[in-house]
């Protein structure tokens, strides 16, 4: 997992998998990346290979720390199945989701 | 799945995170070898995840070294899969609801819902199943060389897991066939203890426990021991009460009753030394099992080993959990059964009794001239010992006779019968009243004595043609005697009652009856009569209605009539304690002259 630091956004890439027992890891990593100029958010998810409810958690958790911040978290290229399983979950009208 | 090849396999992993991640990649690799699709793979894999982290993240602690187990079963058109946990379990509701937006949590249920075709929870002894099944997208394809293989090394597995229930089963099946054998049994003679102390036993053998103390819970007084294992005494205690907390915090069978959940004892955990089980687990390990029927607490089995880290299978708690329930339903069926019984014993005891009551009265009573003669009884809810009785003597006069056996049911009846023919026995040779209970109370005595029971009883010898009666009364209530002139007296002659000492004798007095004479002779069932507010009717009213039908002449059937609407106007719908019973003697109005 890596984090890049692009004007108030922190672009967080190379994700394995967000599940259980990497999510709280995730969490951690995130919010000790964040600098204080950072309002955004963008999760790079094209390398995650599975994601499940728990990785939302962290996701939804991240998302909670930006939006007292006024900002919010923005989902880059998710897979198929994770798109498909944010539709299931009605999560795609919380997050910002690019596609591209 | 009629000619459909069906395909099974398993995967048991460690109860941890990250094993549930390696067993969802593996299941997703055995679900790809029987040519599942990207999408529903990753459905699978997303499904498995969800299942196996909440197997995992809501473990009892005491199971946490217990795996985690995926069983597939895949045909060409159904995936299914049963997952194996040992959580306390949960209810899952038809329809899952999405938590709120912000909720960091409580998704995982609503994906297995949404993605699943059927989701099934199934709570089991220590074990509880997570049954899913979801039709495949794409079905299944003929197996190449490689898949061959690969399935051929599934289907080992599949043996050894076949194998492992097959063993399950067997042990099932030793459970099952003990519970009917001992249903068998039940049906024998045994009292419950000695049952349940032999079927513990053998269920001890089956789930190799060394020890079992079973207590049964009693209404008001908490849990008694019923059944325990060896004959030594052990220093339990009789009964525990489930009211002091103090001894909840330090009984695991108390604690197993007021949670309504097993409690383990174990090393780590061992039983205090002030627990009544610590001579029996002390060193030990074990667990303490309430049996609960329809959210009734009826018991509590505890089961254990003298070897702390001997801990119990799966299968024997199961075991020991249902063959506990079983027993504890059994016995408290088969006490029920033994009340329901005495139930219809009694009855059936009190309609012998009133049939024996009914018989003993006389179907006629003697016509005496210038008077009339009519009696009443009323049996009480539990039929008593009253009886009346009248015939003729040899000297021409009449002999009135009322009595009462103290107590109730067929004892009562029988002596009642007895009284009444060896009354009519002694009649023909005794002589006087008096003479007659003194002849009386020396036969019945020995009987009377044996039993503790005893007779009152009153004797009015009415002779032919005269106004001089003759009274003897053995600790009977008093013979009431009104007159015309609207005076009434209780007349008393009380000696003992019969069947108290054998040589009482007992004497007459003789009584002249005034004009228009009414004479009443009653048992207590009167006189002890209760209004609502418990208090007792005693001996005025009774004099005052005598009185008034004395005085007004009234015949004999309405002075009836009026005793008996008095005693229930008082009563006012409280059932009568005791027999009531009365032998009213009325003279006849006279004559009016004939009109010239």
């Amino acid at each position: 997992m890596r984090t890049e630091k692009l004007g108030d956004t922190l672009l967080v890439t190379d994700i394995p998998t967000l599940t259980s027992d990497t999510s709280r890891a995730f969490k951690e990593y995130v919010n000790g990346s964040l600098g204080p100029e950072h309002k955004f958010v963008d999760v790079d998810l094209s390398t995650a290979r599975s994601v499940d409810s728990n990785g939302l958690g962290a996701l939804i958790s991240v998302h909670k720390t930006l939006c007292l911040r006024g900002g919010r978290l923005r989902l880059l290229r998710p897979p198929p199945l994770v798109a498909e399983m944010f539709q299931i979950l009605q999560l795609d009208k919380i997050f910002d989701i690019i596609h591209r | 799945m009629p000619n459909e090849l069906v395909r099974r396999f398993a995967f048991e992993f460690p109860c941890d995170l990250t094993a549930v991640r390696d067993a969802c990649r593996q299941s997703r690799a055995g679900l790809a070898a029987l040519g599942l699709g990207e999408e529903e793979l990753g459905h699978w894999e997303l499904i498995l995840a969800e299942a196996g982290n909440n197997a995992v993240s809501y473990v009892l602690e005491r199971h946490t070294r217990l795996p985690v187990r995926f069983d597939f079963c895949v045909s060409d058109q159904w995936v299914e899969v049963c997952v194996l946990d040992h959580t306390p379990g949960f209810d899952l509701p038809a329809q899952v609801e999405l938590p709120p937006p912000d909720s960091e949590g409580g998704r995982g249920l609503y994906l297995i819902k949404t993605l699943c075709d059927h989701a099934g929870y199934f709570r089991g002894s220590g074990e509880n199943r997570l049954e899913l099944k979801k039709k495949r997208l794409t079905p299944g394809v003929s197996l190449d060389g490689a898949a061959r293989d690969g399935l051929q090394s599934r289907l080992t597995e599949s043996q050894t897991t076949l194998d492992l229930m097959t063993e399950e089963l067997a042990s099932a099946y030793e459970s099952l066939s003990t519970i009917f054998r001992f249903s068998a049994e039940l049906s024998d003679q045994l009292q419950p203890e000695e049952f349940a102390r032999k079927w513990l036993g053998e269920v001890g053998k089956i789930a190799a426990a060394d020890w079992f103390v079973l207590r049964l819970f009693e209404e008001g007084r908490g849990l008694k021991l019923v059944a325990k294992s060896g004959a030594q005494d052990l220093g339990l205690r009789d009964v525990l009460s489930l009211e002091n907390a103090g001894v909840a915090d330090v009984s695991v069978e108390l604690r197993a009753a007021s949670l309504r959940m097993d409690v383990w004892f174990d090393a780590a955990h061992p039983v205090p030394a002030a627990d009544p089980l610590f001579t029996l687990a002390g060193r030990g390990g074990g667990f303490s099992h309430p049996i609960v029927v329809n959210d009734r607490l009826l018991g509590v089995l505890s089961v254990g080993r003298h070897q702390a880290d001997a801990g119990f299978q799966a299968g024997q708690v199961s075991i020991i959990q249902t063959f506990g329930d079983f027993l504890g339903i059994q016995i408290r069926n088969t006490q029920f059964q033994q009340q329901q019984l005495q139930t219809r014993l009694t009855a059936r005891e009190l309609e012998i009794a009133a049939e024996i009551q009914r018989s003993l009265l006389p179907k006629q009573l003697p016509a005496i001239p210038g008077f009339q003669l009519i009696g009443h009884y009323l049996s009480a809810r539990q039929v008593g010992g009253d009886f009346y009785d009248a015939f003729p003597t040899q000297e021409g006069g009449v002999l009135l006779a009322i009595a009462d056996v103290m107590g109730k049911g067929v004892p009562a009846a029988m002596f009642a019968a007895i009284f009444r023919s060896q009354l009519r026995a002694g009649a023909e040779r005794a002589g006087t009243p008096g003479a007659m209970l003194t002849w009386l109370n020396r036969s019945l005595f020995p009987d009377l004595d044996q039993v503790e029971m005893f007779i009152t009883a009153e004797l009015v010898y009415l002779p032919p043609g005269g106004r001089v009666i003759q009274l003897a009364a053995a600790g009977h209530p008093p013979l009431l005697v009104a007159g015309a002139d609207g005076r009434a007296q209780a007349v008393d002659n009380a000696g003992l009652p019969l069947g108290v000492m054998a040589d009482t004798v007992y004497t007459e007095r003789s009584i002249s009856l005034p004009a228009g004479a009414n004479v009443l002779l009653f048992t207590d069932g009167f006189t002890e009569a209760r209004d609502r507010a418990g208090k007792l009717l005693w001996l005025d009213p009774m004099e005052k209605c005598l009185a008034y039908a004395a005085k007004n002449r009234q015949p004999a059937e309405h002075t009836k009539r009026a005793l008996i609407a008095l005693v229930e106007a008082y009563q006012n719908g409280v059932p009568p304690c005791d027999d009531q019973t009365f032998l009213l003697l009325a003279e006849n109005a006279p004559h009016p002259p004939p009109s010239t």
